[in-house]
């Protein structure tokens, strides 16, 4: 009697488990596959929309095309306002990139390296700009600059965006700043090297792939962002992103399908570089270890 | 002429005291061992003698200049790391010719220096070939050619041969040795392995818990340890517990806790009374099949465990008066015995040595 | 003895003081974040009790009539609301979509890392380029409705396009890849041998995931949610180019009090009043879930 009593209690569970084990595991990867199937899809259709509208050959935008046409393609190429705003992203992004990686890489090392007062709370502003609203940073910088009277224009932007891009360098930086091994600094120092010698020879080399990815990373935040940026720009120094939305208030949207096939692409080499880069430095063993 | 001083060095870390007034001198050409367990505080005083360390308090002298407030690459050291520490963006050449060029060493001696350091450590034409490219032990070679090409008034090895393994750590060992019989540098070697400083060093540094505890030849540290700490961490000893009884002219009667009565060389300076502990090396007590009759003390005992080491077997022995026993034995010497068996146990009153008390 | 002479170099004195050297470091990037983030924010304040008179002009005279209009108009407040509860409707949709995902990609062995770099395409993609692609796809004659009609589901276009369903959509599609990368990254730091464990101590593998898996999981949850809430409640691109007249959030009116109406010191107000509604609320989930653990690794 009390045999049957102990194996019932074991094969009493929760009524939400069903016994058959089996079956649940079954389900349940069958479920998880099917979640992540759709999730992919709807990743991936309004990219693969914007790519396949791109060509289509008429202003008044259906669906399906009526045909292909790359007119938009050729029309972007002979508009002065949107080439105009591309060379002024292009060159902001690149000049973005280099001004945050020379602030933000001696800043990772700090963090990563030092402890001083007040280490908690420049590592909350470094990332405020990722955590408050776009539009806040935007509207408070516009504040500053114009209670001292600068005009709208590049310097908000430039300030702006090393501001905006600023924890993506420290972020990638740190994290591999982390694994570095300290004995390879220790061995240049004790061979005659002093701190600064040390630090180009042998960590700065090290270090680089990551700054480069920071890099990589800031120049595309700041060639798409839009909301901070078009409280600091006026017409001259208008980026893409402004002339783009403008576009699109404006119903004119055709162009901006070209555009937006650009920023996949760009995207795409981004990640892909990134990749590429951190696969090939796992696999070469690095340090030699 | 003295390559190496500390004075009283300390090292706090916080409230921790790594480095507790250690104070050394280590000979122009010597192999220098400092040698204690995990946490002793020997990799932090080389750290100290390398500047990579920043000093709380005490003096280090290299070749008679004061080296304390200077950092490391003001001072003429090298060091050898447990992980090699080879630059991995540069090949070889530029590995070694690392402190050549900092030393301001023109283009034409720097080839010719590493050429030889690299002849010296056995891997000729290695130059352009990169750390991934070697295996471990090459690397810790060209680690080593990399320490030595820029002369340094010593060498400080921070567990270099830890991280190989046992086959090629034996050969790497010997190589060492005599690449610094060669070359004739003062080396500072840390290690936890006492077998390893036994085999390699001039003189060996037994460090505890931040402390200098007994400097010494291998010899010496081994045969005439200062202290129980000494003893139990070289080699393996029995320790046996008790109080002086009686004295002689030339010997010292101890009576063991377990009623046991030992003859001891004299040791006039310990009172009737005190409490010490006894310690017998293990390889110095023999097992005979019959009550040995040149021993100073015979017992018997009945084998507790046995256990077979390859070259040695250990046989753990329990006598009439419950003392146990610790018996290292070549397996050539005699056929094994089992446990259980009935045995006589003997070693000399000259194999015992009196540790204080505590 | 005799004393080397040490060159009381600049780097001497850097190499004895830690805290120069933490100076020469950090202070580049300090000095950036303190003159153009904390000083505008505290600029930002005292404009928001400043007067503003018609005609896009301001007097520097104290006043609480910014924040006075704020609490008597309740227009504002509504908006307010509505952008919290858009940031919790995003966010809850984001994770139950991204939960799965990320978990199912998580526990494949290997060959996970085309499927990661296809998460970051998109999450390197300009948001707005990602939130007009689903103009594209719900405008009258959009895709979706192209399609419906084509199938014969619907005789009509439907209106989809400017209404609040389109701002959700928009944002939770925008929000997936923030959600599913943290959540993946911290399930993928699991060790599997505490799985093991639970299942070899009698759980099933429901028991051993709502057990072990689920709550180790959290702050990756935590972080996912955080970010997007943030972008969700602080949005402006989706609002602006997805919602209809009725649709403003936070972020297009503080906007347009800027760009259109040059009411500084109201706008000024405004964000205020969003920057500590959402303090209280990011403290008040610390206080109930600790949000210590998302911290980053520089602690």
């Amino acid at each position: 009697m009390d045999q049957t009593n102990n194996v019932s209690t074991l094969a009493k569970r929760p009524a939400f488990i069903p016994r058959r084990s089996q079956v649940l595991r079954l389900m349940s990867g069958w479920f998880l596959r099917l979640v992540t199937i759709v999730v992919y899809v709807f990743l991936y259709l309004p990219i693969l929309i914007v790519i396949i509208m791109s060509f289509h050959p008429e202003i008044y935008l259906t669906f399906p095309l009526p045909g292909y046409s790359l007119r938009w393609y050729e029309e972007l190429l002979h508009d002065e306002l949107m080439i105009r705003a591309t060379l002024n992203s292009l060159w902001l992004g690149g000049l973005t990139a280099l001004l945050s990686a020379i602030i933000g890489t001696p800043c990772a090392l700090g963090l990563v390296r030092l402890d001083f007062p007040g280490k908690r709370v420049l590592n909350t502003f470094v990332f405020a700009p990722m955590i408050i609203p776009q539009i806040i940073t935007g509207i408070s910088l516009l504040i500053l600059l114009n209670f001292i009277r600068i005009p709208r224009g590049y310097p908000y932007l430039i300030i702006g965006h090393v501001l905006l891009t600023l924890p993506y360098i420290v972020v990638t930086v740190s994290s591999q700043l982390y694994g570095f091994p300290r004995d390879l600094e220790e061995a240049a120092l004790s061979m005659g090297a002093n701190e600064i010698q040390t630090f180009f020879e042998v960590t700065l080399p090290l270090i680089a792939p990551s700054i480069f990815a920071g890099m990589l990373f800031a120049f595309t935040v700041s060639f798409q962002e839009f909301v901070a940026t078009q409280m600091w720009a006026t017409p001259s120094t208008y980026t893409l992103p402004i002339r783009i939305f403008a576009r699109i208030r404006d119903a004119l949207t055709p162009e901006v399908n070209v555009v937006g096939v650009l920023t996949i692409l760009l995207s795409f080499g981004v990640v892909a570089i990134v990749q590429i880069m951190s696969r090939r430095g796992k696999r070469g063993n690095r340090y030699g270890i | 002429m003295i390559d190496v001083e500390l004075r009283s060095v300390t090292k706090r870390f916080g409230p921790v005291v790594a480095v507790d007034e250690v104070s050394l001198q280590v000979r122009q050409g010597e192999f220098l061992t400092l040698l204690g367990p995990s946490g002793c505080g020997k990799t932090t005083t080389m750290r100290r003698v390398a500047g990579l360390e920043t000093p709380t308090s005490g003096e280090i002298l290299i070749r008679e200049q004061c080296v304390t407030d200077l950092p490391p690459y003001q001072r003429n050291v090298s060091l050898m790391f447990q992980n090699y520490a080879l630059f991995p963006h540069k090949n070889v050449f530029d590995n070694i010719a690392f402190g050549l060029k900092y030393r301001k060493v023109p283009g034409e001696e720097r080839k010719q220096r590493v050429k030889e350091s690299l002849a010296l450590v056995h891997l000729p034409g290695m130059e352009s070939r990169y750390p991934r490219q070697l295996s471990g032990g090459q690397q810790q070679r060209i680690a080593l050619a990399r320490a030595l090409v820029v002369r340094p008034a010593v060498l400080l090895l921070d567990e270099p041969l830890s991280n190989l393994d046992l086959k090629l750590r034996e050969k790497m060992r010997i190589e060492l040795k005599q690449i610094q019989e060669q070359v004739g540098i003062t080396f500072v070697f840390v290690t936890h392995d006492q077998q390893e400083a036994l085999m390699l060093s001039d003189r060996i540094a037994v460090m505890d818990k931040g402390k200098l505890v007994q400097v010494g030849t291998p010899r010496e540290v081994y045969e005439r340890p200062q202290s129980r700490f000494v003893a139990e961490f070289v080699g393996q000893s029995n320790f046996l517990e008790g109080h002086i009884v009686n004295h002689c002219a030339d010997a010292t009667e101890v009576r063991l806790s377990s009623g046991l009565h030992l003859s001891i060389p004299a040791t006039p300076h310990l009172t009737t009374g005190s409490k010490v502990t006894v310690q017998v090396r293990s390889e110095r007590v023999r097992l005979f099949a019959e009550r040995p009759l040149d021993c100073g003390h015979e017992f018997t005992a009945i084998v507790e465990r046995v256990i077979y080491s390859g070259d040695t077997i250990q046989y753990l022995l329990q006598l009439e008066s419950h003392d146990l026993l610790l018996a290292t034995c070549p397996t050539t010497s005699a056929p094994p015995l089992n446990r259980g068996a009935s045995v006589w146990v003997g070693f000399d009153s000259e194999d015992c040595l009196v540790l204080p008390g505590d | 003895m005799t004393t080397l002479t040490a060159r009381l170099s600049v780097m001497q004195r850097l190499r004895t003081r830690p805290f120069l050297r933490g100076l020469v470091l950090v202070g580049p990037a300090a000095t950036w974040l303190f003159l153009f983030l904390a000083v505008p924010l505290v600029l930002v304040l005292v404009y928001s009790f400043w007067t503003y008179r018609p005609g896009g002009i301001m007097e520097h005279t104290f006043t609480l009539e910014n924040y006075a209009r704020f609490l008597s108009q309740p227009v504002y407040g509504r908006i307010l609301w509505r952008s919290f509860s858009v940031g919790l409707q995003t966010t809850v949709l984001a994770l139950l979509l991204s939960y799965p995902t990320a978990y199912y990609l998580a526990r494949r062995p290997s060959g996970s890392h085309l499927l990661i770099f296809l998460i970051l395409v998109p999450f390197w993609t300009s948001y707005l380029i990602r939130i007009f692609s689903w103009m594209l796809i719900l405008m009258e004659r959009g895709v979706l409705n192209s399609v419906l009609l084509g199938l014969g589901i619907i005789s009509q276009p439907v209106r989809l396009l400017f209404t609040p369903l389109a701002v959700v959509v928009g944002m939770t599609y925008s929000a997936l890849p923030f959600m599913i990368l943290p959540i993946y990254s911290v399930l993928k730091g699991i060790n599997p041998d505490l799985i093991q464990a639970a299942k070899t101590l009698g759980a099933n593998e429901l028991q051993a995931f709502v057990e072990v898996t689920l709550p180790l999981s959290m702050p990756g949850v935590l972080a996912g949610s955080v970010m997007v809430f943030i972008q969700g409640a602080g949005n402006f691109l989706a609002p602006a180019i997805l919602g209809g007249t009725g649709a403003d959030l936070m972020a297009n009116v503080i906007a347009n009090r800027f760009i259109e109406a040059f009411n500084w010191p109201f706008g000024s107000a405004l964000s205020m009043v969003f920057l500590v509604a959402m303090l209280v609320f990011l403290l008040l989930v610390n206080k109930w879930a600790a949000l210590e653990s998302i911290y980053g690794p520089n602690k």
